[in-house]
């Protein structure tokens, strides 16, 4: 609508525009006028539910109004119209404030003076009265089931929109619950319906209610927000309406004193107990299970395990409890079972104890106790394990002999009066427990260690340098035979060659030995020098002549320079 | 002259050292079998003083403990029962005769414990609490040994392959005989434990007498001890049953 208005003011102002410029063509002279201030209704007699509209009207120019003061309508600005008439040549200017009223009550309601700035000067305009009688058209009403609860009772809250006329897009704003505990009861329900002759579409909203503390409560009204759909020649008229429903009144009442031997249970409302046994007769070590149900209508949800007394002889193994809760129009109703797992430990015939629960009955407005049958359980020795199968010649089956062994009296076992209760034993302190796992370690280490040292001596390098020493001792203790002489030479020689290639051997030609001495990095000098010498004590070795005495310390010393150069 | 006196006095000190230990030791075995008799004649108070005089002197035997415990049950004084009953089951936790009057003890309790403790050591451990700490310890060192020899063995050996399987199986099980034993020593001087003495115990909110009674524990209940103070233990019962205790109200294990 806002758009509308501001459209609206454009092409005034261009028709304004246009006409001033026609009466300055025409030399019609402008006169200015007092601001004459009126605010009128389009009815003055309304239903409750419809809208009326009020136009504020300023004439030569605009202003500033001030709705405020209206307290018994809703007011929904409809935009703002502007006029401009020239009568005998004189002009005049009216802009129109429209606001749609909704009224919010039966009566005769007042639309008070209104406040209108222009340019600076404040306008009053006159009160206006409309009369707004009851619709029966549109009409809301909530209701309660129970307006006098007591503290924890279930009760509905009913919500009813009644409709003789076509409505649009309802909205309604539900009150809070304050002081309850509050749930939506399924989806609206929509029928038909005849109130004093007329008939009405009805829309239904239902929620149940649990009060949550006594004392005067007040349900806040619910409003309906909607446009009433007037049908028209072409296109159907939306009017904006609010229906409002009164608040509604509950006296939620305490429960009265309870002074009975069954504890109360915390349940409100009408219920009921069974309990049922899976099996009645069985034998000891199997199980059954007892099955408790209770039943009705109230805060069911709520309900805790009844008290149960099982004998002794039983054990008892509880399992989660099982709900079966619906929420209709009677609140919250259904079941909720609880079971347990007895097994016996003796054979017997025994009675479970019937099972009472106490609960405040609304409807009778006092407490009441309800309470299963007896339960009588028979409980045959185990036949477990104990079956003793014998297959003799006739086939015949043996019972069972064997049984469970159970005390028949309790007491301790007696002293212990063997002299050794007064020996000590000492445990090992961590240190020395450390220390004892450290000694074999330190063993095993010591092993390496020598193993390690043992087989340095293998090493091939180390016995062939030994060799070329024992074997160049040999050559100079030598004194009687020349070949021998020059057997240790040449061996002494070979070794210690081989022992800078770290590997074992008895024989080289010249040439293998002047390339490993190259190779391990001697110079070729002395590589050609050993391999010459090599090369001349083989000669004279094979040549078969006769060694001079010479000749011989000339090898020998030869070879000790060379063997002593090459192990440096 | 002068030698002669001196080995006389060598000699005269250690006899009477030889004395004075046969005397003491003459003395605890005339007491452990006075206790006997006494228990015997259900004179258990004076069974009681007996061995109690023998564990003061510093024996430390299941066997001396297990018997205290008995005295004690047999006085009706559940708490001292359990406390020793528990001493003895940390030096001898296999003992069938201590474990059946240990259950019998515990099942006069008045006091249920409300959550049983998972712990992960006792998970890991499991096999602790069938051998005692000397045992487990004597185990290791013995496991310990075999798997070196195996190394060494295969060391001089020089054969890689040999007897592979037989040294990771020592290995495997010299490390966790050793870990339990080293859990046993940190046991011992971390997790203390002590065993309600009188009938009836308030458990406070402080360190006075007058401070906020919190719950109440019953003779021979097993508790652990969080902090010691000068004359209170702040000790732990279950989830979210912590509070004060007087130290005298409590045997520590």
């Amino acid at each position: 609508m806002d758009g509308f208005g501001v459209r609206g003011e454009r092409c005034a102002g261009r028709i304004f525009l246009c006409v001033m410029l026609m009466l300055a063509i025409a030399g019609v002279p402008m006169k200015a006028y007092s601001a004459d201030i009126r605010a009128y209704v389009d009815q003055k007699s309304v239903q409750v539910g419809e809208s009326l509209q009020l136009t504020v009207s300023v004439s030569g120019g605009g202003g500033d109004v001030d709705i405020s003061p209206i307290h018994d309508f809703k007011v929904i600005s409809r935009g703002t119209s502007t006029s401009v008439q020239i009568i005998n040549g004189s002009m005049s200017r009216e802009t129109a404030y429209n606001y749609a009223l909704i009224p919010l009550r039966e009566g005769n309601l007042s639309i008070p003076p209104l406040s209108v700035n222009v340019d600076g000067t404040v306008y009053q305009t006159q009160a206006i009265t409309v009369q707004v009688s009851a619709s029966r058209n549109v009409f809301v009403e909530a209701q309660v089931s129970n307006p006098n609860p007591y503290q924890g009772e279930q009760m509905i809250y009913t919500f009813k929109l009644y409709n003789a006329v076509r409505i649009a897009n309802p909205k309604l704003d539900g009150p809070k619950f304050a002081g309850f505990t509050a749930k939506e009861i399924g989806e609206s329900k929509i029928y038909r319906t005849v109130i004093s002759g007329r008939e009405y579409d009805c829309n239904e909203l239902n929620y149940m209610l649990i009060p949550l503390s006594v004392g005067e409560k007040s349900i806040e009204p619910a409003t309906l927000n909607c446009y009433v759909v007037k049908p028209r020649s072409i296109f159907d008229s939306f009017f904006p309406a609010i229906f409002r429903t009164e608040a509604v009144k509950v006296n939620v009442k305490p429960l009265p004193p309870y002074n009975g031997d069954v504890k109360f249970s915390g349940l409100v409302g009408k219920f009921d107990i069974q309990a049922q046994l899976e099996n009645s007769r069985l034998n000891v070590g199997d199980s059954t299970t007892l099955a408790i149900t209770l039943k009705g209508a109230g805060n069911i949800m709520d309900a805790e395990s009844p008290e149960i007394k099982i004998p002794e002889e039983f054990k008892v193994y509880k399992d989660n409890p099982e709900e079966d809760i619906q929420l209709g129009m009677s609140g919250y109703s259904g079941r909720k079972t609880f079971r347990a797992a007895l097994v016996p430990i003796k054979e017997g015939n025994y009675v479970l104890e019937a099972i009472q629960l106490c609960y405040f009955d609304v409807s009778k407005g006092s407490y009441e106790v309800c309470s299963t049958p007896k339960l009588a359980l028979s409980v045959s020795p185990s036949k477990e394990k104990d079956k003793l199968e014998v297959t003799s010649a006739t086939s015949e089956q043996v019972k069972p002999l064997k049984k469970k062994v159970e005390f028949t009296g309790r007491d301790i076992l007696p002293l212990k009066e063997e002299l050794d209760a007064l020996e000590t034993r000492k445990s090992l302190s961590p240190i020395r427990f450390a220390l004892l796992l450290l000694i074999p370690a330190l063993f095993c280490l010591m092993a390496k260690l020598f193993l390690a040292l043992t087989r340095k001596s293998d090493d091939p390098a180390r016995l062939m340098a030994q060799r070329a020493e024992k074997a160049l001792k040999d050559a100079c203790s030598c004194e009687t035979s020349g070949e021998e002489f020059l057997s240790c030479l040449y061996r002494a020689l070979v070794s210690v060659i081989l022992s800078k290639a770290g590997t074992k051997g008895e024989s080289l030609t010249y040439s293998e030995a002047a390339q490993i001495l190259r190779s391990y990095g001697y110079t070729d000098e002395t590589a050609e020098q050993a391999a010459g010498l090599l090369e001349k004590i083989e000669s004279a070795k094979f040549s078969g002549r006769g060694l001079d005495k010479d000749f011989r310390e000339e090898l020998l010393v030869e070879t000790k320079q060379m063997v002593r150069s090459l192990s440096s | 002259m002068r030698n002669k006196k001196k080995n006389f006095f060598y000699y005269f000190a250690i006899l009477s050292i030889f004395l004075a230990v046969s005397a003491q030791t003459a003395e605890i075995t005339r007491s452990f079998l006075d206790g006997v008799n006494d228990y015997k004649q259900e004179n258990f108070e004076a069974a009681i003083s007996a061995f109690s005089k023998i564990a003061a002197s510093g024996v430390k035997n299941s066997k001396l403990f297990y018997n205290l415990g008995n005295a004690y049950l047999k006085n009706g004084e559940l708490g001292h029962a359990l406390l020793w009953y528990e001493r003895a089951l940390k030096v001898a936790p296999d003992d069938p005769d201590l474990k059946f009057n240990y259950e019998y003890a515990l099942s006069q309790l008045k006091d249920e414990k409300e959550n049983k403790e998972i712990s992960i050591f006792r998970i890991l451990f499991f096999w602790k609490h069938l051998l005692n700490a000397g045992t487990v310890q004597h185990t290791a060192i013995f496991l310990n040994l075999i798997f070196w020899l195996i190394v060494t063995i295969r060391t001089l050996q020089k054969k890689k392959k040999i007897l592979k399987a037989p040294s990771y199986l020592m290995l495997v099980l010299a490390v966790v005989f050793t870990l339990t034993a080293f859990y046993n020593y940190y046991e011992a001087e971390y997790f203390k434990e002590a065993v309600i003495l009188p009938p009836q115990v308030s458990v406070r909110s402080g360190l006075t007498d007058g401070s906020a009674e919190l719950f109440v524990l019953h003779a021979g209940t097993k508790v652990k001890i969080e902090e010691e103070h000068h004359d209170f233990f702040k000790i732990f019962f279950s989830e979210g049953k912590i509070g004060y205790i007087r130290n005298s109200d409590v045997g520590v294990i």
